[in-house]
């Protein structure tokens, strides 16, 4: 009979009747909990009488007695559950490491020498035993889950490529814990073997980081010390003197003279010898052409085979030149100048230059201050240019308002919704990146404006949008609903305003796209909708990575487009330069971090591990024999708690 | 942010869900200050100190650009930084602050620390100095005002580290009070004031008459205003533990007439020394007491 059998579950029952027979001459004695009896005053006709449980001690050992009666039916018993869980032998975890540096050759790569090891340490399972296989890199995956068909885990075993992700030791047992703990049930063991060549670069400061978070057993297994290796550490474009200076670094106890190519478009325009020291870097030179208006990208490549080929070539991408002519079409002058010192204070990434027409179809922004009725020509100009996919930026005013309607947009404003009061700013969507670093909005304060519809970015108090952006043909058209005016609004003596025009034309130009990454980190793309492609013209994205300003990573070095609705911008892609360092480790290092994870506990809980025993019937320790003890300890307590209270009544009744 | 949406975030139920001191009294007071942008009685102007030339590295925010357009040079702002005021919170801290109502789920101690910490998070927003002194019958917090970045986090852990318990003493919460009060302050007391008012206001009119402000803010939950009560019932003292059964007509009606005898009398009492008083229930929104502080500390520069 067990816990759930009718007789014992019935048995149960039984403890009502004590419990109700005691009730029967009790009642409730409510008391509630009051901050303070200050301003109570005590009723003159006390209405209660409060009534306990007779004879509680009693009540109690009667409840237990029939407890234990009930329970000693149910022949429980006891598993011995250390015992039986110990006696199992752990599953084995094997995590390989396929950053770039594993894929260094001195014959067999290191990679493959822990496909080897890996292989081994499979080969050494029990029947029974189970295997999962892991890779880490800058990203910890799992291959295969825990299981028992160590024939698949091989074949995942053999089937690992290198790839050109960064590997970090930091945080990895953390990382690898909470993965491992969503592969291992309760009551089973597993211990974690690593396999990795360990670069000293790839640990952490602190040896903290080393060993947070970790729950599992963890054996180190270093593959062989690492060959000689050199590689392009650093490209840098330098935009004054039109030179990309090339930074080479030695890895390598010799001394090394190496050809080093200059290539643009797949085509050689260079090449110089670079003179290596042991351990040092060389600083080289190319000169390039100026870059005015289109962006450019280059190759560098050294000739020579050494330890690690990934690392022997490196991308620069590098956008074009400063002053990119801004057309402001402005019939007032005070506008422009707060356009003109705002432009040029923050970045001089842009010109403004008055224009009458906007006829400059290079210009990727026009700012249109107060426009009123814009003339044909530059309307024409605008529209073209929202055609092309380009962005306009208009701010209103007086003149605006007079007109009766927002140009280009073909917008109305409503006559009932130009109000005089001053508002605030009430919401505003903070994911935007305009407003990035921005937050003088909070503090902006609004006198007049006009009201339009819109996608508001900044809306004000009364539900009018402040900065509304609209998308426009091909284009997109920002608008703000007041002027460039202390009268209007106090946005232009905000200390933000700089910031905030500069975060606009970088989002309106596209200029925040980003121009260089590292493989496997993730990087964020501020545009509505975008895609990658490679060299060969492949899309990178997929459809849910590529909309709504998407974080994302990139699995190879190389060099990108990315793909706007109007713009394009190259991309390059590259190895960590933290990989190119192959040295390893101090073993001082790998021993302590060794001792300190080699001995934690290797089974998930043990309180429940051995839920399941191999043998139960082995392991199980009866407890009748203790309940029937219990059971007559109860019934000598209960006959003198009852002798006891019969004893009290005679004297009692004497009194009477 | 929707006007709905930002009485959510000062609804003392929701912020009491936040679970961390320093994001309840940010979210109170930014969802507070957002909504007072309507006004224009309220700012955080620092004082103007002077224009210095703009060199490279300073912010760009700090250009004048109104000056830049008249002269085509650039100038940077500078403020002061401390505006030398002090804000010393007197936090009453016995068992009878424990209570609450089961409804809510908040306790007027967690409803008093939420307050504490918004005028902690207010007074740095605003670069004054300022001290707790919490107090049930012994001193459980004393910290003297200070403005430093780091004092105030530990305000914060200060806060979330106090437990309600013990009696009230509020003769030696005062003492205490003037080893904190070394010059002029604006001194904030937040209780249930279950207490003699003359005896206290008689204590308090010394404070007054050095010249420090005071905001008296009176702390209720909304089972003290309306206490119900079956039959059978009988009261206990959280503090002193002595019981009384007390019949429910009592309760309905001459219990909330000297309720509300005792309130007038604490704000005829904090009105009568010049200070300001504020009674709160623990069911309403945060945003209340933060607006009657900024108009309190907008009169009291």
């Amino acid at each position: 009979m067990g816990l759930t059998s009718a007789l014992f579950l019935g048995g149960l029952l039984s403890l009502a009747l004590p419990w109700l027979l005691h009730r029967m001459t009790a009642h409730d004695d409510k008391r509630i909990d009051v901050s303070s009896l200050y301003l109570m005053r005590p009723s003159e006709t006390p209405a209660n009488t409060v009534k306990k449980i007779r004879h509680p001690w009693l009540l109690a050992t009667r409840l237990l007695l029939l407890t234990a009666l009930c329970f000693s039916y149910a022949q429980p018993y006891l598993t011995d559950l250390l015992v039986a869980a110990s006696e199992r032998k752990p599953h084995r975890i094997i995590v390989i490491d396929t950053s770039v540096s594993m894929g260094a050759a001195d014959g067999s790569s290191s990679l493959d020498q822990a496909k080897d090891q890996a292989l081994d340490l499979l080969s050494e399972l029990a029947v029974g035993q189970k295997a999962a296989l892991i890779t880490a890199a800058t990203d910890v995956d799992l291959q295969t889950g825990l299981t028992a068909d160590i024939t698949a885990v091989r074949a995942a075993v053999n089937t690992i490529q290198p790839s050109e992700a960064s590997a970090s030791m930091s945080r990895l047992p953390a990382r690898l814990t909470t993965l491992i703990d969503t592969l291992v049930a309760p009551t089973e063991r597993v211990e974690v073997h690593l396999l990795s060549d360990f670069q000293a670069s790839a640990m952490p400061h602190s040896f903290n980081q080393l060993v947070d978070g970790a729950r599992w057993p963890l054996i180190l297994h270093p593959v062989r010390p690492a060959p000689d290796n050199w590689g392009v550490s650093a490209l840098t474009y330098q935009r004054d003197r039109n030179q990309l200076d090339v930074t080479i670094q030695s890895f390598a106890a010799g001394a090394a003279s190496i050809n080093v190519d200059l290539l643009q478009n797949d085509v050689r325009t260079g090449t110089q010898v670079a003179e290596l020291q042991p351990f040092g870097n060389t600083l080289l030179s190319f000169d390039v052409e100026s870059l005015r208006r289109s962006d450019r990208a280059w190759t560098v490549r050294l000739n020579l085979d050494d330890g690690l080929r990934a690392d022997n070539v490196r991308y620069l991408a590098a956008t074009a030149a400063l002053g990119a002519p801004l057309p402001v079409f402005a019939p007032a002058e005070q506008p422009f100048t707060y356009i003109r010192a705002a432009v040029s204070a923050a970045s001089g990434r842009f010109e403004p230059l008055l224009s009458d027409t906007l006829d400059d179809s290079e210009a990727p922004v026009l700012i249109l201050l107060d426009p009123g009725v814009l003339p044909a020509t530059a309307d024409a100009n605008v529209r073209r240019h929202l055609d092309r996919g380009g962005a306009v930026l208009i701010i209103a005013g007086e003149a605006t308002r007079k007109a009766g309607r927002i140009p280009i947009l073909d917008l109305k404003i409503a006559a009932d919704r130009i109000t005089q009061t001053r508002r605030g700013v009430i919401a505003a969507d903070r994911t935007h990146p305009i407003l990035t670093g921005f937050d003088g909005w909070r503090d902006t304060s609004v006198y007049q404006a006009v009201g339009v519809e819109g996608q508001a970015i900044l809306t004000l108090d009364d539900n009018q949008p402040l900065l509304a952006e609209y998308p426009v043909r091909a284009g997109r058209l920002l608008l703000l609903t007041t002027a460039l005016d202390p009268a209007w609004s106090n946005l232009v003596v905000q200390p933000g305003f700089v910031t905030w025009l500069n975060n606009t034309l970088a989002y309106l130009a596209e200029d925040m796209l980003p121009t260089d990454a590292l493989v496997a980190q993730p990087f964020a793309i501020p545009a509505a909708s975008v895609q990658l492609l490679d060299q060969a013209g492949k899309r990178v994205l997929s459809l849910s990575d590529s909309v709504g300003r998407p974080a994302v990573k990139v699995r190879n070095a190389g060099l990108y487009e990315l793909r706007t609705p109007s713009h394009r911008r190259l991309l390059a892609v590259n190895v960590d330069p933290l990989e190119m360092d192959l040295r390893r480790a101090s073993p001082e290092l790998l021993e302590k971090w060794s001792a300190a994870l080699a001995n934690r506990a290797s089974w998930a809980s043990e309180s429940v591990s051995a839920a399941r025993p191999t043998d139960p019937a082995q392991t199980r320790t009866p407890l009748g024999p203790w309940l029937l003890l219990a059971l007559a300890a109860l019934v000598i307590i209960e006959l003198l708690v009852a002798n006891g209270g019969r004893s009290a009544q005679p004297s009692r009744n004497a009194t009477v | 942010m929707t006007g709905y949406a930002r009485q959510r975030l000062i609804d003392p139920k929701v912020l009491g869900a936040l679970q961390n001191l320093e994001l309840i009294a940010r979210t109170a007071v930014e969802g507070a200050l957002i909504g007072l942008h309507r006004s224009n009685t309220f700012g955080f102007s620092p004082e103007f100190a002077e224009y210095r030339a703009y060199v490279p590295g300073d912010d760009l925010r700090h250009i004048d650009w109104n000056v830049f357009a008249r002269t085509d040079r650039t100038y940077i702002k500078r403020f002061f930084g401390d505006t030398n005021c002090q804000l010393i919170v007197l936090l009453d801290t016995s068992a009878s602050m424990g209570v609450g109502d089961p409804a809510l789920g908040l306790t007027k101690h967690d409803y008093a620390r939420f307050i504490a910490a918004a005028l902690v998070y207010l007074a740095a927003r605003q670069h004054d100095a300022i001290g707790i002194l919490g107090f049930n019958d012994q001193t459980s917090l004393y910290r003297p005002a200070q403005t430093h970045a780091a004092s105030t986090r530990r305000l914060y852990h200060d806060l979330d580290e106090l437990k309600p318990g013990g009696g009230t003493d509020w003769h030696h919460a005062l003492t205490q009070l003037q080893g904190l009060a070394t010059k002029r302050s604006l001194l904030v007391l937040i209780s249930d004031f279950y207490t003699d008012i003359d005896d206290l206001g008689n204590v308090l009119r010394g404070f007054a008459a050095q010249g420090h402000d005071l905001l008296v803010i009176h702390l209720l939950h909304p089972g003290e205003k309306e206490v119900s009560l079956q039959t059978g019932s009988t009261l206990k003292d959280v503090e002193t533990g002595q019981l009384m059964a007390v019949s429910s007509d009592e309760l309905r009606s001459d219990y909330k007439t000297r309720l509300e005898e005792h309130v007038h009398s604490l704000m005829r009492s904090t009105r009568g020394m010049g200070g300001h008083f504020m009674s709160l229930g623990t069911d309403q929104p945060l945003d209340l007491m933060l607006s009657e502080y900024l108009r309190f500390r907008a009169r009291h520069p």
